[in-house]
């Protein structure tokens, strides 16, 4: 591969001189095919102009990576998705360009492909001409997994089973696009889709007018005015994406999707169906969801009728889509369109549904359950590929082997496998994929391609193909294209002969109903998880305050006073930073250090037995995961980065200032939860858990200096007002030495200070006025408590000190956080109950 | 005895009552259940060696009152009742009373298993080919959720199926040998365990013998299905009948060409008679189990079954 000079204009001529290097006789080239550059990226260059040289191509390549990894644009790999990071999605500068002749060819072929598969969905479950004109084996049916018996005899709604469908494109040397995949059941990609169009049209603005390239907004409009209109209430219908959740690979996508075309994005214990009816679980009850577009696979979607131990799905939704209340995009049940096995069948079966061969033919194949066959694909095992489908057991799942890249004897093995079960294989002609220039170190090199282009039903029985789509390359020279094994993705563009389409997703002019049923339920589960962020968003206050009081009081070594070192063991006992197996045995400063260090590089709460600042920040961002949808960019990844602050121990030397950056962390998270998320029903949730966590931390505080055996002291007190952040303005308005007097009045009656019992109380009752539905006995169970008793006060306080002052300080300051913890139970049940249990499956004989 | 006295003899009348009852540690919102308990009518053409039966009567009562009660058919044509309930609840008992008609099975005729045709014949038709005629019953050839394909099943087979031998000899066989090679012990295995495992122990309930037999069968590429059901058994000599001593039972069925289906009890040793009641039909237990339900919450729940048959 030859270098491009980096100073001269990167020209159409030096593009095509350095794609021209050997060794790929036998391979398209998308750029230029036969070695002279095709007009529309000769037109692409043109356009670039000056611009178009290796400095300006690598400033491209860089921004891009840049705004995916700012937009926070993420592909999990199963693998690791529990344990690693989720990994950015891929994207590569140049963008596949397709012509209008050459796209009008493929759209005819896609839609016809689309309609076909469509009508084969219907026939299976109904009259089954497949199996009874002999144009597709029984095996292919009733041997695959994919095929759902408790569908048999239903009939969707003008027959449309097939409501959104995917085909992967591969192209051969003589410049021939062949139809590789069906994906059928819940084919991915159309929120990267998206993303990859914004990001790329960005990095080439001039090219991407001047070439007239499609839009794509309306597929997306498109496909979802299809569904309603199929829906059992047509325009009015509630539409909800159902993910598996954040471990899914694609989870990315299902929230950017969820939040473009604005519709719910929900989990299988969101949901609940009765009377055939699918609901929503939310916090002013159940709402009806008459749509239900899913990403999770067909055979997890009800443990009642399918998988038994599916926790992605929901219990009686089969008998629901069977009576007809809910709409399940796509139906259940394709999962046999996508055996590799089937496309030797499609000529036939094309034929007999269609009356006339396909237009988009597939890659040839031949299915090995058929004796002749598999004799004849026996004897050339090596220049085929092999591919297995799905299968009845989880060990035996889908395959694709190169038979060019197996030793004779792996050859042999296999095809003594292949002997014994013959029906689950099928090999396919080798496709050499055409390739495409990506920018890697400087210069181009190829990659080869494969196109996932998408078609959705236009609900008459036709269906519109989307003008573009995911295209993915190889991550190695040449080979398999899958993101799964470090492949990457770029842009597709369509380009127009006629002028391009210029709708977005926005909708006709909303009316005033409209705007209330587009706001968006807060689902039980939503509702939990915020309640849940808000408490540990301020645990981690708290505890990061204490770690940084106690390590610099400890650190400066004037610690003389042992019982200011019982205090802080104390608190910190309480806030669960450390762990003291024998309280009767003596605790110097040091063992308190290192005890305080252990616990804080303990991520799991498993090796100290305790759940400091490290494992709060991971529970943090673990379930801030589980509602991504609702939380910003900026509010994620800073959750994100403090997550990890500590994964690599802290030590006596570094904790200092890995303290001071979660801090900064923590109080970047702060402003994100009070000033920049929607003040809806979810946030409120968010904020009573804040305050809740608040008020316990605060008045275990408090009972711990007061319980401590000088609790009147300067030093104490110190740390006291330290621990509530408010050393700042004690020193303001008291100018004064600490004391108990003044600090009683900032911490407890002071209505202005955020962490005095007075404010945190107020804004408890504010909260809880506001909560949906029926909260009065949630707030007359507060209000009975939140001012304190007749005759506790100021002066009650003042010198000399009365120890029956403090007793009934004591009794007020329990009976506070007794109903602070009832009230965390009560909410819970009132609102996030129906996401509380789990189902189980249960079976007699 | 003169023949229309035989016929007249072979010609039952049942009831079964099936009661299952749950009890919750804790009280339960919110359950729904599928019940496969209700009998399908099964006609001649099933084949010879297979019971006919009418349904003159069915109820299912649930208490407490469901919410909602529906009944539909499956792909199988068995009769599926679901139903939830929406309310606390301690527990749930179900009574499934049924009434039938059962027109006995031919009797078991090792002259007339002579004369079936070869095995190999019966298990070609079933296999794909262009240009063969499509037969339904070849969707039991295939493997299902709970009765994998093996080599140890596959052998298994091999033992009885030599040749050219006639497909009811050779099925009759196996269903023999397997009784006499697994040992029947009740609570041996559970609703989940695996047809290997009963391989291995040699061990097990009705529902495991009928899976073994069910999948040897499939082996050397027959169709062959499961039945659930009941079964009407004898009280020890000079004892009552007890209420509730009898038990769901499942056996196998296997389809000879020509000559339809057989039905083979492996536990008991012998093709199904008049005391035999036919619930459903499924490819293994997985597709018909007589009561499958989803709780939420509930924790540990105690589950028990009685049977009746008279």
């Amino acid at each position: 591969m030859s270098v491009v000079p980096t100073n001269p204009p990167l020209d159409a001529y030096a593009l095509v001189a350095s794609l021209s290097a050997g060794g790929y006789e036998d391979i398209y080239d998308e750029v230029s095919p036969n070695g002279r550059l095709k007009p529309v990226y000769n037109g692409f260059m043109s356009a670039l102009g000056e611009r178009a040289s290796a400095q300006e191509m690598e400033a491209r390549q860089q921004a891009l990576s840049k705004t995916i990894l700012n937009n926070g644009i993420t592909y999990n790999v199963y693998a690791d998705a529990k344990s690693g990071p989720s990994r950015p999605w891929s994207l590569d500068l140049l963008p596949l360009i397709i012509t209008p002749e050459e796209w009008q060819k493929i759209s005819v072929g896609v839609e016809e492909r689309a309609r076909l598969l469509n009508l084969m969905m219907a026939d299976i479950y109904g009259d089954q001409r497949l199996l009874k004109e002999g144009l597709v084996p029984p095996a292919l049916i009733y041997g695959d997994a994919g095929y759902l018996r408790p569908m048999k005899g239903h009939k969707p709604p003008r027959d449309i089973w097939l409501h959104l469908l995917a085909l992967d494109l591969g192209r051969s040397a003589d410049g021939r696009w062949w139809v590789v995949n069906h994906r059928t059941q819940a084919p991915s990609g159309l929120g990267y889709v998206l993303e990859n169009r914004l990001t790329v049209s960005r990095s080439f603005p001039e090219a991407f007018r001047s070439l007239k390239v499609q839009h794509i907004a309306t597929f997306y409009k498109q496909w979802m005015e299809s569904v309603r209109q199929l829906s059992e209430v047509g325009e009015g219908a509630r539409i909800a994406l159902l993910t598996p959740g954040p471990y899914n690979e694609t989870y990315f996508e299902h929230v950017y999707l969820a939040r473009y075309l604005g519709i719910s994005l929900v989990e299988s214990q969101d949901l609940q169906v009765r009377d055939q009816r699918l609901y929503i679980k939310t916090v002013h009850g159940t709402e009806r969801v008459h749509v239900l577009l899913r990403r999770v696979d067909d055979t997890w979607l009800d443990p009642l009728e399918l998988r038994a131990d599916s926790q992605l799905g929901v219990a009686g939704l089969l008998q629901a889509i069977r009576s007809g209340h809910v709409l399940v995009v796509n139906l259940p049940g394709s999962g046999w369109l996508e055996s590799p096995s089937l496309h030797g069948f499609m000529p036939g079966i094309s034929r007999s549904f269609l009356g006339k061969p396909l237009e988009l033919p597939s890659v040839p194949s031949w299915w090995c359950g058929e004796p002749p066959c598999w004799a004849a694909v026996s004897k050339r095992m090596n220049e085929l590929v092999i591919k297995r489908g799905n299968t009845l057991r989880a060990k035996e799942g889908p395959i694709s082997l190169m038979g060019e890249s197996l030793s004779p004897n792996e050859l042999h093995q296999w095809a003594a496998k292949i002997a014994r079960n013959p029906d689950q294989y099928t090999a396919q002609e080798t496709l050499p994929l055409s390739t495409l220039p990506v920018w890697r170190g400087g210069q181009f090199e190829r990659r080869s391609l494969m196109w996932r282009v998408y078609a959705c039903s236009d609900g008459q029985g036709g269906y519109r193909v989307l003008p573009g789509g995911l295209t993915r390359i190889s991550g190695e020279r040449t080979g398999m294209v899958s993101m799964q094994r470090g492949g990457s993705s770029v842009d597709t563009w369509v380009i127009s002969g006629a002028p391009v389409d210029q709708t977005s997703l926005l909708r006709d002019r909303l009316k005033a109903e409209d705007v209330r049923a587009l706001r968006r339920p807060v689902s039980s589960r939503a509702a939990e998880n915020l309640f849940w962020l808000g408490r540990y968003s301020e645990r981690a206050d708290y505890a990061v305050l204490m770690l940084h009081c106690c390590l610099q009081r400890l650190q400066a070594q004037t610690l003389s006073d042992p019982e200011l070192l019982e205090l802080m063991v104390s608190i910190a006992g309480r806030y669960g930073l450390f762990y003291r197996p024998n309280p009767e045995f003596p605790i110097t400063a040091e063992i308190f250090e290192t005890a305080l260090l252990n616990a804080l590089n303990d991520l799991t709460g498993q090796k100290t037995g305790c759940y400091s600042l490290g494992y709060n920040l991971k529970q943090l961002s673990r379930i801030a995961a589980q509602i991504r949808d609702r939380l910003s960019n900026e509010h994620w990844r800073t959750i994100n980065e403090s997550a990890g602050l500590f994964d690599a121990g802290s030590t006596r030397g570094t904790v200092t200032e890995k303290l001071a950056r979660a801090q900064l962390l923590l109080n970047a998270i702060n402003g994100e939860q009070s000033d920049r998320m929607t003040r809806d029903d979810g946030w409120r949730f968010m904020t009573l858990g804040r305050q809740l966590e608040r008020l316990l931390l605060q008045v275990d505080t408090l009972l711990c200096l007061l319980d401590s055996p000088h609790p009147f002291e300067e030093r104490p007190l110190e740390l006291i007002i330290a621990l509530a952040d408010s050393v700042i303005t004690y020193r303001a308005r008291y100018q004064h030495r600490f004391e108990w007097l003044p600090t009683t009045d900032l911490l407890i009656f002071d209505d202005d200070n955020p962490r005095s019992l007075a404010r945190i109380n107020y804004k408890i009752a504010m909260t809880l006025k506001k909560l949906p539905g029926a909260s009065e006995s949630l707030m007359q169970l507060f209000n009975d408590i939140r001012h304190p008793p007749s005759g506790l006060g100021l002066h009650s306080l003042q010198s000399p000190i009365s120890k029956e002052a403090i007793e009934v300080l004591v009794a007020w300051l329990k009976d506070l956080k007794n109903v602070a913890k009832e009230l965390s139970v009560r909410v819970g049940t009132q609102y996030f109950r129906l996401s509380e249990t789990r189902e189980v499956v249960t079976r007699a004989r | 005895m003169p023949a229309e006295l035989e016929v007249q003899a072979s010609e039952q009348l049942r009831k079964v009552e099936h009661v299952t009852s749950y009890k919750y540690a804790h009280a339960v919102e919110n359950t729904y259940h599928v019940a496969v308990m209700e009998p399908r009518p099964m006609g001649p053409e099933q084949g010879r060696w297979v019971n006919e039966q009418k349904i003159s009567q069915f109820s299912l009562e649930v208490s407490p009152t469901p919410s909602h009660l529906r009944t539909r058919e499956d792909s199988f044509g068995n009769l599926i009742n679901e139903f939830e309930l929406r309310k606390m609840h301690q527990g749930l008992e179900v009574k499934a009373v049924s009434q039938l008609k059962i027109r006995s099975a031919a009797k078991e005729d090792a002259t007339l298993f002579a004369r079936t045709t070869p095995w190999e014949g019966v298990a070609q038709s079933v296999t794909y080919q262009k240009n063969r005629p499509f037969k339904k019953e070849s969707e039991f050839t295939f493997p299902s959720a709970r009765i994998s394909k093996s080599e140890a099943l596959h052998s298994l087979a091999l033992l009885e199926f030599w040749p050219h031998r006639p497909v009811a000899q050779a099925a009759f066989a196996l269903m023999q040998r397997i009784h006499k090679d697994f040992t029947y012990q009740s609570g041996s295995t559970g609703v989940d365990t695996s047809i290997e495992e009963v391989l291995k122990t040699r061990k097990g309930v009705c529902q495991d013998f009928a899976h073994i037999l069910i999948g040897a069968l499939r082996g050397v590429g027959l169709p062959a299905r499961y039945v659930s059901g009941y079964m009407l058994t004898e009280p020890p000599p000079g004892k009552p009948k007890l209420i509730g001593a009898d038990a769901s039972h499942a056996w196998c069925s296997v389809w000879l060409g020509e000559e339809g289906w057989m039905d083979l009890d492996p536990t008991n040793n012998k093709i199904p008679d008049a005391r035999y009641v036919t619930v459903a039909i499924g490819r293994d237990y997985e597709d018909v189990p007589p009561l499958k339900g989803l709780l939420h919450g509930g924790g540990q729940h105690r589950l028990s079954v009685a049977v009746t048959v008279s």
